[in-house]
């Protein structure tokens, strides 16, 4: 539409004039929040109105006379007004006050709010607080045990490190399994290989939210929630909304928090004497004789006069504090909620921190009562102080190449060169990740018509990443300051969104309401990195030689999605409900043959408590049965995996000064949507007037055409492609639970339980075979009838007791000294058959008390990193565990005799996997326990506050698990993917397979926060 | 507002926002080409054929020599990596490096087949000269990757009377469907006739890219490996007139200008090195840094013999005398060098053992083997006699081999091509290191990614 147009239109807006006689007016709680969907009725009549989003009703054609007005609304208490309408139209407002029980709190649901008995979908809501009193590297982990079937794993215990969430198991291979992040509507980027794959576990984009932000995070788990998120729903969708103004006038919020991180288990390698015994044992188990060849240039006698602990040199105790400020203000027409935050979140590696500066505003202004104008800002800046940990060093060095043997530096007082120097390494290291984050929304409500609302919303969500690294002549080798690189990185993502509803009561007992959207998404991604030699530090500290240095342009990728949706949603005596969404979606990433695809929905619920012949039934509050059907996409791929391309035919590469040019992958370019069948049945209860709630679902979820990146025969000539291969099941049960268990006056003890027990399956290949995608370290496999994540191993039988040898198992199961890949068989997996978390809160009077247990049971840990730290020296240390080792005939131990020759074992390099490595990975863990102290309500009033509340926090306390590595809750980046690209086995290798991987970390803060 | 002026900015409205541009879709990588873009002309297959020269000379680096090398006896033990199960023969299909190179030669084949099927479909309009000389030099490019891949991961020719023990897949085309080994036989066929093709109709001179000699050299150097020596003095007879003996001791210091060159990959300074992967293995800094890479003992001392052999300066000695004495090279010892792939020296000792071998012509073996002696002594007191026997005559020409062509990979396959001759039952009389020369484990294994129900892979271990 042109300007003049548009312009045009708004003149006849406002310039026309109303006509008819009405009464009309706002509908509002006690919060001076709109009431939306409120029925207003004129008794006596067949007059009526609904309530749009900004709670205006009008009721026209209504002839001058007395009426009384029925406001009624599920969840608040009826209201009746008498009014006298004369030749003029009346204006009224009215407010609702709450009658709410647990299943009348609103839900957000994607376009739109519903109220949880309305909800036909499985949608879990947390509320902000619970996720913003956890300290957690970023607010994902916080979710952690309080959602039914949302599986997070956190990403060890490295500053804003990102968690793995699995929302209702692993539908995907290749193809990214993280769910869709939605913030106020955007659609945001959350991607944490964008940056590839480095330090051991990649910066996190979401750690720069601020979680005081938010006001709801709503996880949609099955497709009649998220099929309205049709083409991106697959692995589910979490909504987050941020707080807005509410309330009458000003109020404002501070608070401010202090504390520790300590490693929640600390490794126990070897010292000196105990290595170099293990070093000896070896060297003469192999029928050598004299000492033992030592590693790093030593002398025997050099080497037992140093004894490192590198753990300690790696190790710290970390500190936190943050401070945030907040500012609301309600009123009639502008609303306001204004944040400002700063926190340091330092872990307890050494050197490593997270600080983010966050500030927010959120406004709402209704210049007219048929239109709000709505923006949501915030612009946060994420300072990531990295550290190698993990495969990459740091720690992770601690734990192999940095033997105890080595000392920090020589007795000249230069580093030690001879062998893995981690303190050499971080003090020669400097290394930034800066992020700058601006998510920005602006929308507009307007209710043209009578029963209509017209909603849109454009963003733009921007982010701009630099990692910073200097390396000092001492590591780079050059005889000058350090070499200085910088990649920068620049997301812009941009999105609208426009949609129309229209709502309509019929004969007061039959509720319908349509929606039609559409939405457009585009998104950008640039990379350049600067380089250069000489520089005495980073580049943020040197700019002149950041202006000079020389500067590369990597390929920008760039994508779009093109949709069009529409819910119907039909509501009979608010007993009976029914949805039907459709959605058609297009992606860039797909060819024009298979660009669009479409996701229909539907869903409908069953409140029997409702019913006439439920009345009588003691103690049952409440009682809804709700089933649904969808279908939900995923095109989580590269940009560009569909194409055969060639390098630019600029592309530098010269030969004997001769230009080139080259193919750089295959084509595909029937690559197609993933997509999945979803099936929901659940039962929600209340009794005791909600005391006591349930939900129990039952969801499957086949998908099919699975994104996978395969590994093709290397003799093609490329070594991988992407393709739709084959299928994965998915089906559970979730149930869940809360439960006010004592409520008197002074005592209140609540409890909150969930269990979530998903079975997953790969159900077809294809032509391929387990080895076509690659999990972990060569040790997790895609095996048709086994679950993703499965550990697909050489099985280990015992250790010989007369030789002290490996026997393994053949395929048959049958002993044998051979080793062969040949017999692999399916022998673990990464994804746990049980999740969920059980909270107890207790208040006492002013004090409360909330502990929170998480579990996981069923899956397996692949300890890879073991296989160098137990029985085979190499340069790597070992830990204690390998004292029980053989030593003579007739011992039974677990790890066979001493050797520095892998061959001793039979096998065919020191990286061989068995299923030696392969651990019961279930724990449970007390993740939280808080204890707070609100401070006494006239207390306050006489300090002019409205509230004061003193709390100390301490997270992963304790933790009950068989497993003999550091920590059994195992997230991090997993091996493979470069250049931002998604990598093949994200979804294989992320959780549960350990390589050097830190701990998580165990913390304990204490927090003050006032409101005035 | 009248209702219907609303109604129409509705309409209005939801009809803007319906008009997306579906062409918002039609988004393409940046910084690269669509295939359908990037190769259209003559001219675009010609750069991809420059492209192939560029990977070679990547992969040939040292690299490929390399891995010969670590299978053979000329190299200690890596001090750890995936190079060190193929320097103890016991490499699986999880060999990251060795996966890296297969595939990285498969690359080259692919880009290779691709030109031709692109000139022979005619999808590509090509001339009918540069459709004979691109062919030739494509098929010498190919031919000179299956002899290393057939090598490397197959056992030698000659170990099966007929040569139907399995060498590698051959591709001929660009596909993506798996595909079974060929036979030895056929990997040789294919070799053969596509050097025969080369030879055929590559130029005489074609600046630094392939010539009608470097596919004769490498011909020749193929007839030594089958043992096929009478053709081996044919092609050798051929070409050697043509060139004159260098005199410089290093020919990696003078690769492409030398009086010797026949084919080599051009370096142009430390941003275009090919002959990196032998610098960044067997360089070393000072008297305390050796090489990440050091040399065996038995090359040690052998090189080293006799002091007056000019090339025994080459080799250097670290911690003499204590249990960590290492040894290193020195030829390496160079920020960028050119890299040399077929030169006279070559073709000399090529032809003096197949001389010797066939009992021919031993006058002019020894004299070929004797061109090799005085310039490495700077003398002529070293030279055999001209009465030498045969025997003797082979004895020394092979010492000459492994002491002219340290770590350019020749020896192991020296010893492969001695024991199929010398040794055919795998008796025990020709070893490699101790090992059987057609033990299993010498020849690699495959990487994972061939497992389909096609592929047979190698067997494993069975070496020392």
């Amino acid at each position: 539409m042109n300007t003049r147009l548009l312009t045009f239109y708004l003149f006849l807006i406002f310039s026309a004039s109303t006509t008819a006689q009405s009464i009309k007016g706002l509908v509002k709680d006690v919060g001076n929040e709109p009431v939306i969907g409120a029925t207003v009725m004129v008794e006596g009549t067949s007059y009526g109105a609904v309530t749009d989003p900004l709670g205006f009703f009008e009721i026209k054609k209504l002839k001058p006379g007395d009426y009384r007005l029925k406001f009624s609304s599920v969840g608040y208490s009826n209201v009746i007004k008498e009014v006298t309408l004369g030749s003029a139209d009346i204006n009224i407002n009215v407010v609702l006050k709450e009658d709410k029980m647990q299943m009348d709190e609103l839900v957000v649901v994607g376009y739109g709010v519903q109220r949880k008995r309305e909800v036909t979908g499985a949608i879990s809501k947390i509320g902000g607080k619970e996720l913003n009193d956890l300290p957690v590297p970023s607010f994902e982990a916080a979710l952690q045990g309080k959602v039914p079937g949302v599986q997070v794993t956190v990403g060890s215990g490295l500053a804003g490190s990102a968690s793995i969430v699995r929302i209702r198991g692993i539908s995907s291979i290749s193809a990214s399994g993280d769910p869709l992040y939605v913030v106020d509507g955007i659609p945001i980027t959350q991607d944490y290989f964008i940056l590839g794959n480095s330090g051991g576990m990649n910066n996190n984009p979401l750690a720069t939210m601020n979680p005081d932000d938010i006001e709801s995070v709503e996880v949609l788990k099955d497709a009649a929630a998220n099929a309205i998120y049709g083409s991106r729903g697959a692995n589910g969708v979490i909504l987050i909304t941020t707080k807005r103004g509410k309330g009458k006038g000003w109020k404002f919020g501070a608070q401010v928090k202090s504390g520790v991180s300590l490693p929640t288990a600390r490794p126990k390698m070897l010292n000196n004497k105990e290595w170099l015994q293990m070093n000896q044992e070896a060297w003469e188990n192999d029928g050598n004789s004299g000492i033992a060849p030592i590693p790093g240039g030593l002398t025997y006698d050099q080497a037992l006069a140093n004894n490192t602990n590198w753990v300690d040199q790696t190790i710290t105790t970390g500190s936190k504090y943050g401070m945030n400020f907040s500012a609301t203000k309600g009123g009639e027409k502008l609303t306001t909620y204004m944040n400002l935050s700063h926190d340091y979140n330092g872990s307890f590696l050494v050197g490593n921190s997270y600080t983010r500066t966050a500030a927010r505003i959120n406004l709402d202004y209704s210049p007219v009562q048929w239109a709000k104008i709505g923006i949501n800002s915030s612009l946060s800046r994420g300072l990531n102080n990295r550290v190698n940990a993990g495969w990459s060093g740091g720690l992770g060095a601690a734990m192999s190449t940095a033997l105890p043997i080595y000392p920090i530096r020589n007795a000249d007082g230069t580093w030690f060169r001879g062998g893995n120097n981690p303190t050499r390494n971080k003090d020669n290291l400097a290394w930034e990740t800066r992020e700058i984050r601006a998510l920005n929304g602006l929308n507009l409500t307007l209710t043209p018509i009578k029963d209509f609302v017209l909603q849109g919303q454009a963003s733009y969500d921007y982010m701009d990443q630099n990692d910073d690294q200097w390396r000092s002549s001492e590591i780079t080798g050059n005889a000058n300051a350090g070499d200085a690189y910088r990649g920068m990185s620049y997301v812009k993502n941009f999105n609208y969104f426009v949609t129309g509803t229209y709502m309509k009561t019929l004969k007061e007992n039959h509720h319908l309401q349509l929606l039609v959207g559409n939405e457009f998404q585009r998104a950008n991604t640039t990379r350049r990195s600067a380089d250069s030699t000489n520089v005495p530090g980073l580049f943020t500290e040197n700019q002149a030689k950041l202006d000079a240095a020389r500067r590369l342009s990597n390929n920008g990728t760039n994508w779009a999605f093109l949709s069009y949706f529409t819910r119907f949603n039909y509501n009979y005596k608010n007993r009976y409900f029914a949805q039907a969404v459709f959605r058609t979606d297009a992606s860039s990433r797909f060819g024009s043959n298979y660009r669009w695809a479409s996701f229909p929905s539907l869903s409908g619920s069953w409140i029997i408590s409702e019913e006439d012949f439920m009345k009588g039934v003691k103690g049952l509050s409440y009682l809804k049965l709700r089933a649904g059907w969808g279908k939900s996409g995923n095109a989580n791929i590269p940009d560009e995996a569909r194409f055969a391309t060639y390098s630019s035919a600029t592309n530098n590469v010269l030969y004997n000064g001769d230009s080139t040019m080259f193919p750089l992958k295959l084509e595909n370019q029937n690559i197609r949507w993933e997509t999945s069948n979803n099936y929901d049945v659940a039962i929600e209860a209340g009794f005791f007037k909600d005391r006591l709630t349930l939900e129990l679902d039952y969801y499957r979820k086949e998908t099919k055409d699975v994104l996978m990146y395969l590994t093709i025969p290397a003799s093609i000539g490329f070594g991988n492609y992407w393709d739709n291969v084959g299928g994965i099941l998915n089906q559970g049960l979730e149930f869940s639970f809360k439960s006010r268990n004592i409520v008197s006056r002074n005592f209140q003890w609540t409890t909150n339980f969930n269990v979530a027990r998903n079975f997953n399956e790969i159900t077809s290949l294809g032509v391929y075979t387990e080895d076509a995608v690659s999990g972990g370290t060569n040790d997790t496999r895609v095996v048709v009838g086994k679950p993703v994540g499965t550990n697909y191993l050489i099985r280990w039988s015992r250790v010989d007791p007369n030789t002290g040898l490996p026997i393994y198992l053949d395929k048959a199961g049958n002993e044998t000294s051979v080793y062969s890949n040949t017999n692999r068989t399916a022998v673990g997996k990464i994804i746990p058959d049980a999740i969920g978390g059980l909270t107890n809160t207790f208040r006492y009077k002013n004090w409360d008390m909330s502990i929170l247990i998480i579990y996981s049971f069923g899956s397996n840990i692949y300890e890879s990193s073991q296989k160098r730290q137990a029985s085979l020296v190499t340069d790597w240390n070992m830990d204690e565990r390998v004292y029980d080792r053989w030593q003579k005939p007739g011992d039974v131990t677990r790890f066979p005799k001493m050797t520095r020759d892998y061959r001793t074992y039979g096998l065919p390099d020191e990286w061989s996997n068995t299923s030696l490595w392969l651990k019961d990975g279930s724990y449970a863990r007390l993740r939280n326990l808080t204890v707070g102290y609100n401070l006494d309500p006239a207390r306050c009033k006489k300090m002019k506050l409205s509230s004061m509340r003193i709390s100390a926090i301490a997270t992963n306390l304790f933790t009950w698990t068989n497993y003999d590595g550091l920590d059994p809750e195992i997230g991090r980046d997993s091996e493979g993917g470069s250049n931002g690209e998604l990598n093949s086995s994200r979804n294989m290798g992320s959780q549960n397979i350990t390589y050097l991987t830190p701990p998580q970390e165990k913390t304990f803060s204490v927090q003050l926060s006032i409101e005035f | 507002m009248s209702v219907s002026m609303k109604k129409l900015l509705l309409i209005s409205i939801l009809f803007l926002s319906l008009g997306s541009c579906r062409k918002w879709l039609e988004i393409y990588p940046e910084g690269v080409q669509l295939e359908e873009n990037a190769v259209k002309t003559q001219a675009d297959l010609g750069l991809i054929l420059v492209s192939c020269y560029d990977a070679m000379a990547n992969h040939y680096n040292g690299r490929v020599q390399f891995f010969n090398e670590l299978m053979g006896d000329n190299l200690e033990k890596p001090q750890s990596g995936f190079t060190v199960p193929i320097y103890l023969r016991t490499t699986n299909y999880f060999n990251s490096d060795v996966a890296g190179l297969y595939g990285d030669l498969y690359n080259v084949v692919f880009r290779l087949n691709y030109i031709l099927l692109r000139m022979e479909d005619g999808t590509i309009v090509v001339d009918n000269a540069f459709k004979t000389r691109v062919t030739a030099e494509v098929k010498f490019l190919r031919a000179m990757i299956y002899f290393d891949l057939v090598r490397i991961w197959a056992q030698p020719i000659g170990t099966t009377a007929d040569n139907s023990h399995l060498g590698v897949v051959i591709r001929k085309l660009p596909e993506t469907t798996p595909k079974a080994r060929g036979t030895v036989a056929e990997n040789y066929n294919l070799i053969l006739t596509d050097l025969g093709d080369a030879i055929n109709n590559l130029p005489p001179s074609n600046g630094n890219y392939a010539t009608q000699d470097a596919a004769k050299a490498l011909l020749a150097k193929v007839y030594f490996q089958m043992n096929d020596y009478a053709k081996v003095k044919d092609v050798c007879n051929e070409l050697i007139p043509k060139y004159t003996m260098d005199t410089t001791l290093n020919r990696f210091v003078n690769a492409l200008n030398s009086s010797e060159k026949i084919f080599s990959f051009v370096s142009t300074g430390t941003g275009d090195n090919r002959a990196a992967a032998y610098i960044n293995n067997y360089r070393f800094l000072n008297t305390t840094n050796p090489s990440p890479i050091r040399m065996s003992k038995s090359l040690y001392l052998e090189a080293t013999a006799d002091t007056l052999d000019r090339r025994s300066k080459f080799y250097v000695i670290y911690n003499q005398g204590s249990s960590a004495e290492t040894y290193c090279i020195s030829k390496f010892n160079y920020d960028f060098l050119s890299n040399p792939i077929s030169y006279l020296t070559q073709l000399k000792l090529m032809r003096a053992e197949a001389l010797a071998i066939l009992g021919s012509d031993l006058s002019t073996a020894i004299g070929d083997v004797n061109d090799v002696i005085e310039r490495a002594y700077g003398n002529q007191n070293n030279n055999l006699p001209t009465n030498t026997i045969a025997p003797d005559v082979i004895l020394v020409v092979r010492k000459q081999r492994r002491l002219e062509f340290p770590m350019e990979g020749a020896r192991v396959q020296d010893l492969k091509r001695i024991g199929v001759k010398e040794d055919p039952a795998g008796s025990g009389s020709v070893l490699i290191r101790n090992s059987k020369w057609n033990c299993p484990g010498l020849a690699l294994q495959f990487p994972v990614n061939e497992n389909t129900s096609v592929f047979k892979f190698n067997p494993e271990g069975g070496c020392e």
